[in-house]
């Protein structure tokens, strides 16, 4: 720091980097144990400005002045008692501290092989005895002056280091937070997972997604030509450009053409970015898209199709205010994901040996267990890049995983679309309220289990979404859903409702059984009540217990009879032990049932 | 529930689709009354494309068949899948109405 501030300030017509007024601040070590030798260096040293001079009278002397304070220069003898010169440059260089100090030995030119070894032990240069002024100044002016250059430039390196380090994590702070993500994940069915490496400390990548509405996002991924602090920068322009909402288009389409029209203006000629962005609608179960010469998204409809390549066509961002995009539809039910990724990912090694063509990546995940989700695709990818292509990319490298949770599907549409029905048809509330829920991840396969959870309901359509939700974190859904559903409606028809067998038969008979769920369920003290859920898996059982808020019934009478179909009542329970369960025990006044399944280990 | 129906000669057609549940009584009624309008001997309840079945949509079965012996025809189960038929052997159905794979 002290060097480069003294040479900015520098203005004379200098013939070396630094002149005197720089370099002669300069400590300098001189050893000898002879006082003349000594003297005759000093002299020409302060003849020449150098005046902070330090002396040492053999080689121990001259090692401990250095470590107690590091010179900028050392000018020794090599005969020395104690130590001499040879054993100094060893032990100075073997020091951290004083490894890069310029070392000058003093030697006799008639010593040929006194110089070879002042070299092969650490010296810098050499100068000839009897010491001639000019040359002495000449190099001790060369040395001082590279090992200024040398700091200068190792500080200019640390700071330049600190500087992208630091422009690295702002950039990162670009990209969605993993608590963000984190939280609409909880809202919406859905599952993300990505994974991002720029290439050079920083990159030209982008992604971000955000809620649109109450059930669509967002995602969208962007590639800026180049890498480095010029690709860097432009993610920031794109990025202040997004959040400042001056792109208020929804539709994909439109919003390229927002975000083109405003880089145009932005980027000079020459830089420009490729662009995926999408609406993942999720109650419609449809990706609305437009791409801009992205390498081709991979979707999977449904957890059990194949991935196909979507059209990345279209023109890059920036380059002409004359390109359109067109927003295209794709259906996104329950199960897909889809897949977007930057060019490195099909780029290394370089083509044509990368690991991956758009082809082969659409193999490979085809290739994965059936089922799989986000984060077990985006993994398994980044995995067989770094095995077979052996070599870390060299471009930025993007992968996002967007999965339409599937289980969960029926939870979370609820929230929207049944809720506004059940609001107008049943009464108040809509969606299941549920809390303290606990998912595991199989390893195997990815999927994502339930293991325990509390859920509230109060209407049939809440019963219908329940039972398939949580027949989906069973081993056989279709043989859960049936009685599952059944002990639901009988809760709330039954139970909380207040409807006895007798009175639904009648009314169903007269077709005026909804009507009289939706008027009771809008009356006190029908409206208040809830049915109270609770899944939990211990070990290899499945217990779901439901408990009502009802009278309760005879349920001793009612098990004890042979639980049959043909019966008018009762059909609900027996479908549920027959079918559904492998045990069904009724509790305290009847108004809470408990039914078991055992998984199957395999 | 979805319903398609048909008419040939005596015979009345349903094709029930998606779901039978409670929601579906009133249509399920409807249909009902229009089989005994129609004057129709036989009604076929066409349930291949029927996903799923609760115990309010098996009551719906009794009704019908109730309906039909009290207005002069039969009521057939046809092609029921794996999963609904299976509701409909354990409530004993194949006993009380004819029911053909």
């Amino acid at each position: 720091m002290q060097f480069e501030s003294s040479l900015s300030e520098n203005t004379h017509s200098a013939v070396t980097l630094a002149d005197n007024d720089s370099l002669t601040t300069s400590r300098i070590l001189i050893a000898d144990d002879s006082t003349i030798m000594r003297t005759i260096i000093a002299s020409h040293l302060r003849r020449s400005g150098f005046e902070n001079l330090s002396f040492a009278n053999d080689g121990v002397e001259a090692l401990q002045s250095a470590q107690a304070s590091v010179p900028d220069l050392v000018i020794t003898d090599l005969a020395m008692p104690n130590m001499d010169g040879f054993d100094l440059c060893r032990a100075l260089r073997s020091d951290p501290r004083t490894a890069d100090v310029p070392i000058l030995i003093q030697t006799g030119s008639e010593f040929k092989e006194d110089r070879t070894r002042s070299f092969a032990n650490g010296a810098s240069d050499l100068v000839t005895k009897p010491i001639e002024g000019q040359e002495l100044i000449a190099r001790v002016r060369v040395h001082l002056e590279r090992r200024a250059l040398i700091s200068r430039l190792t500080e200019y390196q640390r700071r330049m280091a600190e500087e992208l380090t630091l422009a690295r994590v702002m950039q990162e702070s670009l990209l969605p937070e993993p608590a963000e993500i984190a939280r609409i994940e909880r809202q919406l069915p859905i599952m993300l997972s990505s994974c991002y490496e720029p290439s050079l400390g920083l990159g030209g990548d982008i992604w971000g997604m955000t809620p649109v509405g109450a059930r669509s996002i967002r995602l969208f991924s962007a590639d800026f030509t180049g890498h480095g602090v010029g690709s860097a920068l432009n993610t920031f322009r794109l990025h202040s450009f997004i959040t400042s909402g001056a792109a208020n288009a929804i539709e994909p389409g439109a919003w390229l053409a927002q975000l083109n029209e405003f880089m145009c203006g932005a980027l000079p000629v020459g830089q420009f970015a490729t662009m995926f962005a999408a609406i993942v609608d999720l109650d419609r179960d449809e990706i609305r898209y437009s791409a801009a010469s992205a390498p081709p998204p991979l979707l999977r409809t449904g957890a059990f199709g194949a991935y196909q390549q979507i059209d990345g066509t279209g023109f890059p961002i920036g380059i002409t205010r004359k390109a359109t995009y067109e927003t295209k539809r794709l259906d996104f039910p329950p199960g897909s994901t889809l897949v977007l990724y930057s060019d490195a990912l099909i780029e290394t090694p370089e083509p044509p040996n990368a690991v991956f063509t758009t082809e082969k990546l659409c193999d490979f995940l085809n290739g994965l267990e059936q089922g799989h989700d986000a984060k077990a695709a985006q993994e398994a990818l980044v995995a067989a890049l770094g095995n077979e292509a052996g070599e870390k990319p060299t471009d930025d490298l993007t992968i996002i995983a967007l999965h339409h949770r599937a289980a969960d599907a029926a939870l979370a549409r609820n929230v929207n679309d049944k809720a506004s029905k059940a609001r107008s048809d049943e009464g108040a509330h809509g969606s299941i309220d549920s809390e303290c829920q606990t998912f595991a991840t199989d390893p195997k396969t990815g999927m994502t289990h339930l293991i325990n959870g509390r859920f509230e309901i109060q209407t049939h359509d809440q019963a219908e979404q329940l039972s398939t939700l949580l027949a989906g974190h069973c081993p056989d859904p279709e043989r859960v859903a049936p009685g599952l559903w059944e002990l639901l409606s009988n809760a709330i028809e039954h139970g909380n409702l207040a409807i006895s067998f007798e009175e639904k038969t009648e009314l169903l008979r007269y077709g005026t059984f909804e009507l009289e769920v939706k008027r009771r369920l809008q009356q006190d003290p029908y409206k208040k009540r809830i049915v109270i859920v609770t899944f939990d898996q211990i070990d290899s059982d499945i217990r779901i217990v439901i408990t009502d808020e009802g009278d309760g019934f005879n349920y001793d009478e009612a098990m004890k009879r042979e639980l049959s179909l043909d019966l008018p009542n009762g059909r609900g329970i027996a479908i549920a032990t027959t079918i559904s369960f492998d045990t069904l025990a009724y509790k305290g006044k009847g108004n809470s049932v408990e039914a078991t399944l055992k998984i199957a280990q395999s | 529930m979805r319903i398609k129906t048909s008419t040939t000669g005596n015979t009345f057609e349903a094709r029930l689709s998606d779901r039978l549940t409670f929601a579906d009584h009133q249509a399920f009624r409807e249909m009902i009354q229009q089989v005994t309008t129609t004057g129709a001997k036989e009604f076929v309840l066409e349930l291949s494309e029927l996903v799923s079945i609760d115990s309010a949509g098996l009551g719906m079965f009794v009704i019908a068949m109730e309906s039909g012996s009290k207005n002069g025809w039969s009521l057939t189960l046809k092609a029921p899948r794996p999963s609904v038929k299976q509701l409909l052997l354990l409530a004993k159905f194949d006993k009380l109405v004819t029911l053909v794979d």
